[in-house]
């Protein structure tokens, strides 16, 4: 009896180790997409989001993707094939930033590409940080702001210019927050997005560079 | 536009209707009844209950220690996860991509993260986005002191999360936030970024 109860306490407790991990890292599956989708839809969603997991991508953004869609009543086609779209933008972004990378500066990346920066302009960045000495920050936040032009209709080499002139100084967050409300700002009035990158970049790192003197 | 019998009268006479057509006599056929009688005349008749014998599968003080060790686990995990303090960031620094940070010598956790939108005629206001599965019932808004905005306060784990507020059931961006860019359902989203580790400086 007594061995009944031991067996029963370490297979509880290893049930209880298995279900804190789980919480702490759980594995999105087909229960996590909309009950609104087809099954033909989910199962595609689950075979892409496996791939991208064998190969050690994070799959959960294809899920969120999918919820999203469904959300914006797209229709089953749509939602696929934007899943579709962004496990391929998520793969092209490892290429670009190399193995290294971090989950929010691939999903950050793969938005990026979706919205017209090249491969080329990824890795240009993340050499511009590593030649700045910033390897041990994120490149989540200059992706972000990059994104956020690229959607603004600002030229894609303008908006990689300016992010990577701001990389290069090693700029707080902050300064990528400013270039991108200042752009807005200034597109809003009437300047072309091209020459509001240009100016507002200027004008950025005039002040860096100024808080940078002794 | 159509009108309805409505009012107390109308009520009234409905609810009297309803019952007198419950107390009506069930009206039972002869010839069934006297069937379903002799059915149960011909049952045999019932034998002594069962007993039912309950024994504990192993001893009770080793099922409460087994209880004791899962609890003490459950309770140190859950103050694993749970225990680390949060901190408010508002969605204005998120509008800065000022990126909400951990506490000091703190290990990677969910931070705590104000989102606040402006509506002062919107009747409801919720955030939907890839914390909450974009589920518009999960995260409601609650209307600020002044009834000028809407706002809650959300735990997020690291990394970039997209959203979006639910206004009176339509969808709306977050004006003070960057854009996701990839809104492949013609419907604009934000982004918020959550770090793990410590500011570009």
């Amino acid at each position: 009896m007594i061995r009944i109860g031991r067996r029963l306490t370490i297979a509880m407790l290893s049930l209880s180790a298995l279900s804190l991990a789980r919480a702490q890292h759980p594995t999105p599956d087909a229960n996590d997409l909309p009950s609104q989708l087809s099954l033909a839809a989910r199962q595609t969603i689950v075979h892409l989001a496996d791939s991208l997991r064998s190969v050690h991508l994070p799959d959960r953004p294809l899920y969120d993707k999918a919820a999203e869609g469904v959300l914006k009543g797209a229709e089953d086609t749509r939602i696929v094939t934007a899943v579709r779209t962004l496990a391929r933008e998520l793969g092209e972004a490892r290429s670009a930033l190399g193995d290294g990378a971090e989950a929010a500066d691939l999903v950050a990346a793969a938005s990026a590409l979706h919205v017209g920066a090249t491969p080329a302009m990824l890795s240009q960045l993340r050499d511009t940080q590593r030649a700045a000495g910033g390897t041990a920050v994120s490149l989540a936040t200059p992706l972000v702001a990059l994104a956020d032009l690229l959607s603004r209709h600002v030229p894609a080499p303008a908006a990689a210019s300016a992010i990577g002139a701001l990389v290069a100084r090693r700029a707080p967050n902050d300064d990528f927050a400013a270039l991108r409300a200042g752009v807005e700002r200034d597109i809003d009035a009437g300047r072309t997005p091209e020459t509001a990158v240009t100016q507002r970049a200027q004008s950025i790192i005039k002040s860096i560079d100024a808080r940078g003197r002794p | 536009m159509s009108h309805h019998e409505v009012g107390p009268e109308h009520d009234a006479r409905s609810l009297d209707r309803v019952i007198a057509e419950l107390r009506a006599p069930v009206v039972v056929r002869r010839d069934w009844r006297a069937g379903l009688l002799r059915g149960v005349a011909t049952l045999p008749p019932p034998g002594p209950e069962p007993v039912i014998v309950r024994r504990w599968p192993l001893r009770p003080i080793t099922a409460v220690a087994a209880g004791l060790a899962c609890a003490l686990v459950g309770a140190g995990a859950t103050a694993l996860i749970l225990g680390r303090s949060p901190r408010a960031t508002t969605n204005e620094q998120i509008a800065n991509l000022s990126a909400t940070m951990p506490l000091p010598g703190e290990p990677a956790a969910q931070s705590t993260v104000r989102f606040v939108f402006v509506a002062p005629y919107a009747s409801r206001v919720a955030l939907v986005g890839d914390f909450n599965k974009w589920n518009p019932s999960a995260t409601p808004m609650r209307r600020s002191a002044d009834g000028r905005a809407w706002l809650v306060d959300l735990p997020l784990a690291p990394g970039r999360h997209v959203y979006s507020f639910v206004v009176d059931g339509d969808l709306a961006p977050d004006p003070a936030a960057p854009r996701a860019g990839d809104d492949d359902f013609g419907i604009p989203s934000s982004v918020v970024l959550v770090a793990a580790k410590g500011p570009q400086s």
